[in-house]
């Protein structure tokens, strides 16, 4: 690859008592900085019109590009519809399907990311609503998705990404043209790997006639570099159980509780009290979404708890059907002090419980001090 | 690592240049001409193949920059910050059937001819240069049979062949890229093929830039080396370019209107891009690259359940992109819309608004804390 996919830092010890080696500065400070200031990344849409085969997730071509830094997409390949990992770690997919409504009743249309690695095919839906009136509905869908195998576009036995669509009603297209247009984001956040280390201090090299030691060179530079590259992050996901949503009064909160960790890098997840506990302060990223049972008539919203105040994302309300999964969502940059507490919000009120859905999930991670 | 993108079908489009891309080697073969259709009793003329070139062609991260595949005997083209590439087309057989020549760059071939007609045969037509050597020329007919296509030379596109009256009865069209097409052959057998579409291929290579200069060997650097070279990126890093800001005020959404929402609560702006007056964030100067933009909006709706969704915008909405669209309730909970979309900013130029759009009633956003409209947006990549 170009550039390493994140910085090699030497071991502690390695420069005791000697000089600190050109090559080593290169990689941990030189091709750590490249690469994070060139992080791959990559936006496309779709202008088709694309037609959407009833009870299936389908994938949706992407012919357009908004860009693609590392060129991990080729919209004139064999496989227009895929994103192609181009360095290995967890990357932020965010999609939108923009759908033509022509009519029919209970009609079911979501969002969602497929992912394709060594692990097998993972289908993320986004949100999901089910229509039964003219209108035409749009749906957005985020994960955070670890990509390791990495290749070119249309090369087989490399890890990609695919934004997707799905209805239950056949004879269905999407929308094409601006501002409608289907769009498959994706940019690489972090490396995933287990981590205490500090938000950097990045502090300034002393003027002579002070030293600095390895610890100082350590905390300034190897440690500012591999924050950068590991921040905090989680992907937490509902483990599907009895788990209920009481009906309830605009605006109280119920807290869904969460069971599946695959990513909690700093190990800050409280499983007794269900909340995520923030090791650092900074600016992060949360994507907060809710599924639960569908009932006519019924409202719904998602958003997260922030030390007991709750922040809504989006709201929907089903127009007449009993039948299918409701999913809410929402995608909102917060600042958080270390110590600060965050918990996945749901709300409902068809009058009687509603059942929780496997595609509740709560991603989050650092991004800004 | 040399990457490559290749446009292959015939059309114009434009190529963003990557982050650290400053220059690219661009190729264009140009398209094959056609092969001469004629009922005469001698056939006509193969189609010329279309011309190689190639130039290093400076450009500019992060801008666009325009191809052109050309289709039959057409000129293909690139065109760089101050040099264009382009490859000639072939004529057709019916105007010579000339292989492409003329460019002026660094590196260039010129197509092959189409060979020539005789009694009720068709000549073949030219074949395309190639990478490393001009085209073939396509082969006269010797009466009353077709003259075959000129042999295609590493990456370029083979001639048709030409028809006659005893073999064979059809014209062949040229292969992409740029192949001449075959000639008809004459009152029996008159079709003529086309010539193929040219062909633009970019390299380039994604390590061409670094960040912070390589340390030289034995190299031991001054205070203020590492403050600007490992410091100052590190510390841009860690403390991006952000941007948060909510709406807490009152605001009336026009049913099917884009309304522009004025946030009026700043909660971060430490490079003061926000200008309240156009209700608008302004990437500042020296800040441009990849943005995430999260866009939550909200409408208390006061009839039938409408479609409520949220809009960024750039550039005071002449870039829209709709990330939510969701059918929302019309009493109890407030409507709301969340989405998020990376978009490229340039700093000093582009700016960033936040619009929502309600269709099927009219309505108001909500005010009250944790329901309102937000828009946030944070520095992610160059």
């Amino acid at each position: 690859m170009p550039i390493p996919p994140y910085p090699q830092p030497p071991s502690p010890g390695t420069f005791t008592n000697t000089p600190v080696l050109v090559s080593a500065l290169r990689d941990d400070v030189t091709s750590g900085v490249t690469f994070l200031a060139n992080r791959p990344a990559f936006s496309a849409y779709s202008t088709g019109n694309a037609s959407i085969s009833a009870d299936s997730f389908t994938p949706v071509v992407l012919d357009t590009e908004y860009f693609d830094t590392w060129a991990g997409h080729s919209p004139l390949g064999t496989y227009p519809q895929n994103y192609y990992c181009q360095s290995p770690g967890w990357y932020l997919a965010e999609g939108f399907v923009p759908w033509n409504y022509t009519g029919g009743s209970f009609v079911a249309l979501a969002a969602a990311i497929g992912a394709f690695t060594a692990g097998g095919t993972a289908i993320s839906e986004g949100q999901a609503q089910v229509i039964a009136t003219g209108v035409n509905p749009g749906m957005f869908a985020a994960d955070l998705v670890q990509l390791t195998r990495t290749g070119v576009p249309d090369s087989s036995g490399s890890d990609y990404l695919q934004l997707m669509a799905f209805t239950n009603y056949s004879s269905f297209t999407l929308q094409g043209t601006s501002p409608n247009l289907p769009t498959l984001s994706a940019r690489w956040v972090g490396s995933g790997a287990a981590s205490t280390l500090p938000v950097p201090a990045n502090a300034s090299f002393p003027v002579p006639p002070s030293y600095v030691d390895e610890t100082w060179l350590d905390a300034n530079v190897r440690d500012a570099v591999s924050f950068l590259s590991n921040p905090p992050m989680l992907r937490y996901t509902y483990a599907p159980g009895s788990q209920t949503i009481s009906s309830g009064t605009w605006p109280a909160a119920a807290k869904i509780t969460l069971g599946t960790s695959s990513l909690d890098n700093y190990s800050a997840w409280d499983p007794g009290s269900s909340q995520w506990i923030a090791p650092a302060a900074g600016v992060h990223y949360v994507y907060a979404q809710v599924a639960c049972t569908s009932a006519s008539g019924a409202a719904y919203a998602a958003g997260v708890t922030v030390n007991g105040t709750t922040t809504w994302g989006q709201s929907y309300i089903n127009g007449a059907t009993t039948s299918g999964t409701i999913i809410c969502s929402m995608a909102e940059h917060f600042r958080f002090a270390a110590g600060d507490t965050v918990s996945l919000a749901g709300f409902q009120n068809a009058g009687s419980a509603l059942s929780v859905k496997a595609q509740t999930r709560l991603c989050i991670f650092w991004e800004s001090s | 690592m040399a990457v490559s993108t290749t446009y292959s079908t015939a059309g114009s489009g434009l190529w963003l240049c990557p982050v650290g891309v400053t220059s690219v080697q661009a190729e264009c073969w140009g398209g094959g001409g056609g092969g001469q259709q004629t009922s005469a009793s001698t056939g006509g003329r193969g189609g010329g193949g279309g011309e190689y070139a190639l130039d290093t062609v400076g450009v500019t991260p992060g801008r666009l920059y325009a191809w052109n595949v050309a289709s039959a005997a057409g000129n293909s083209t690139f065109a760089g910050d101050t040099l264009t590439v382009r490859g000639h087309g072939g004529k057709s057989g019916s105007t010579g059937g000339s292989g492409g020549t003329g460019s002026i760059n660094a590196t260039h071939f010129d197509g092959g001819s189409g060979g020539r007609g005789a009694s009720r045969g068709g000549g073949g037509g030219g074949s395309s240069a190639g990478t490393a050597a001009a085209g073939n020329n396509g082969s006269d007919s010797p009466g009353n049979f077709g003259g075959a296509g000129g042999t295609a030379p590493a990456g370029g596109g083979s001639g048709g062949e030409g028809a006659g009256a005893l073999f064979p009865f059809a014209s062949s069209p040229g292969t992409a890229p740029g192949g001449g097409g075959g000639a008809g052959g004459g009152s029996l057998e008159p079709g003529a093929s086309g010539g193929a579409h040219g062909q633009v291929r970019l390299t380039y290579d994604l390590t061409a830039q670094p960040v912070i200069p390589y340390f030289p060997a034995g190299y031991a650097p001054l205070h203020s080396d590492f403050d600007g070279w490992i410091q100052a990126p590190l510390a841009f890093l860690t403390s991006r370019v952000v941007f948060r800001a909510e709406l807490s005020n009152a605001l009336s959404l026009t049913n099917n209107v884009n309304t522009l929402i004025p946030f009026n609560n700043v909660l971060e702006d430490p490079f003061s891009g926000w200008n309240p007056g156009a209700s608008q964030w302004l990437c500042p100067a020296g800040y441009g690259g990849l943005y995430n933009v999260t866009l939550t909006v909200s409408a208390q709706s006061n009839s039938s359940n409408p479609v409520l969704e949220s809009r960024i915008g750039i550039d005071s909405a002449a870039y829209l992109y709709t990330v939510c669209k969701t059918v929302t309730p019309n009493g109890g909970p407030a409507g709301l819309a969340s989405g998020s979309q990376p978009v490229q900013l340039f700093g000093g130029a582009d700016s960033v608004q936040g619009y929502a759009i309600v269709i099927g009633a009219s309505g108001a956003v909500a005010t009250n804390a944790g329901q309102r409209c937000t828009l946030t947006i944070e520095w992610s990549a160059l």
